[in-house]
């Protein structure tokens, strides 16, 4: 069995680790999901257990990480969403929220735009209002974040009208931001491509 | 690091900035804007912030957050800025916006704008209707690509407070 790199080996358990790479040398094709999948995007907290989802309802395609498949943020929101509809989802899972608010771009609104594309048959309201209840237990910083940012998620649930959103801060990605003060005359957007077997984001050029 | 009568214009320059206290010029608030020159300094006429010195017009961190809130924010991309914008508003609506109408109240743009980009963006299938709303197609192809830019968009904090909105993007301006 290969060696787990130094920082999964951080954000895993001991039992966890010896699963990851007990399957990894199966060779299994198991797609790793859940909280478990956002610790390994974001590096963000140690996970005790590893947790799966099945490979046919997938939004977007898994990433190999060390011999296993790790599902799409996408997917792992839509995963997260869905436990607060079903029954009382743990605390845990309103902080690994937040978390996936400011570290990417991903919000709940978008959120519950895959969960409706998945799951039809899951009203999105109960989803909301299932929010509503684990945050309103919730205390300290994820507390007080929840209670900012469901007013805006309410909010952004009608059909019509202007919503104030401040709560989470815009996101400053490592994207190109083209000099927008000259216009962009002269520029011209290049698609994301390949070039020499490797994978070129998009971005600005002149022409 | 010697910030005595002897230090240099750079030394100067880092030290205010790292401070955080070094004014930001129209130049440098438009680019984190999204906009151009013109807008940010008419605005700062018109809503009394930044400082005109000999050397030009200056903004403090506070002058720059007050642009921020009357202009909003465009970051740019691959789309004119009013398709960014609506791509932005209708990501963040799970049940979508009832019509174009909708959609420039919600975004802060004019009605016709608002209209010419809905139309735009369904040809390019990154808009769709379903049950009667506009929904975002969050799984176009090149949504992934979109999504960090549309993230940095934000429309001006006065839309929705009733009253036509200054600085508004029209069909002519908007970015090739």
């Amino acid at each position: 069995m290969d060696r787990l790199p130094h920082w999964l080996r951080g954000i895993l358990s001991l039992e966890a680790a010896y699963r990851w790479r007990t399957l990894a040398a199966e060779g299994s094709d198991a797609v790793v999901s859940g909280p478990t999948a956002l610790a390994v995007h974001l590096r963000h907290r140690v996970c005790p257990e590893l947790v799966f989802a099945d490979r046919q309802g997938l939004l977007r395609d898994p990433m190999p990480v060390a011999g296993l498949a790790v599902a799409s943020p996408d997917d792992i929101l839509v995963a997260l969403l869905s436990a607060f509809a079903t029954d009382g989802a743990p605390a845990e899972q309103l902080a690994d929220l937040r978390q996936l608010e400011l570290r990417t771009p991903l919000q709940v609104e978008e959120g519950l735009i895959l969960l409706a594309r998945v799951r039809p048959d899951l009203s999105t309201e109960r989803v909301v209002t299932g929010l509503s209840a684990a945050a309103s237990g919730a205390e300290g910083e994820v507390g007080a974040y929840w209670a900012q940012r469901l007013p805006e998620v309410a909010a952004s649930m009608a059909l019509r009208g202007f919503v104030r959103r401040v709560t989470v801060p815009s996101q400053r990605a490592a994207v190109h931001r083209p000099a927008l003060t000259i216009g962009s005359s002269g520029q011209v957007w290049v698609e994301p491509h390949e070039r020499d077997g490797q994978q070129v984001a998009g971005y600005w050029r002149r022409r | 690091m010697d910030y005595g009568t002897n230090c240099c214009m750079d030394d100067l320059v880092a030290f205010a900035a790292y401070r955080g206290q070094m004014d930001a010029t129209p130049e440098q608030v438009a680019r984190r804007l999204g906009t151009s020159r013109r807008r940010v300094v008419s605005a700062a006429r018109r809503l009394g912030v930044g400082r005109e010195g000999i050397a030009g017009w200056s903004f403090t961190a506070e002058d720059e957050e007050t642009l921020r809130a009357e202009l909003g924010v465009d970051a740019g991309g691959p789309l004119p800025r009013s398709q960014m914008r609506v791509l932005a508003e209708l990501s963040l609506r799970p049940r979508g916006l009832a019509s174009a109408r909708a959609v420039a109240q919600a975004c802060g743009l004019a009605p016709a704008t608002a209209s010419a980009a809905v139309k735009a963006l369904q040809a390019a299938d990154f808009v769709v209707v379903r049950e009667g709303a506009l929904h975002a197609n969050v799984l176009h192809p090149r949504w992934v690509e979109l999504r960090p830019l549309l993230r940095e968009v934000r429309p001006p904090d006065s839309r929705g407070t009733g009253g036509p909105p200054a600085g508004d993007l029209h069909p002519g301006e908007e970015a090739a």
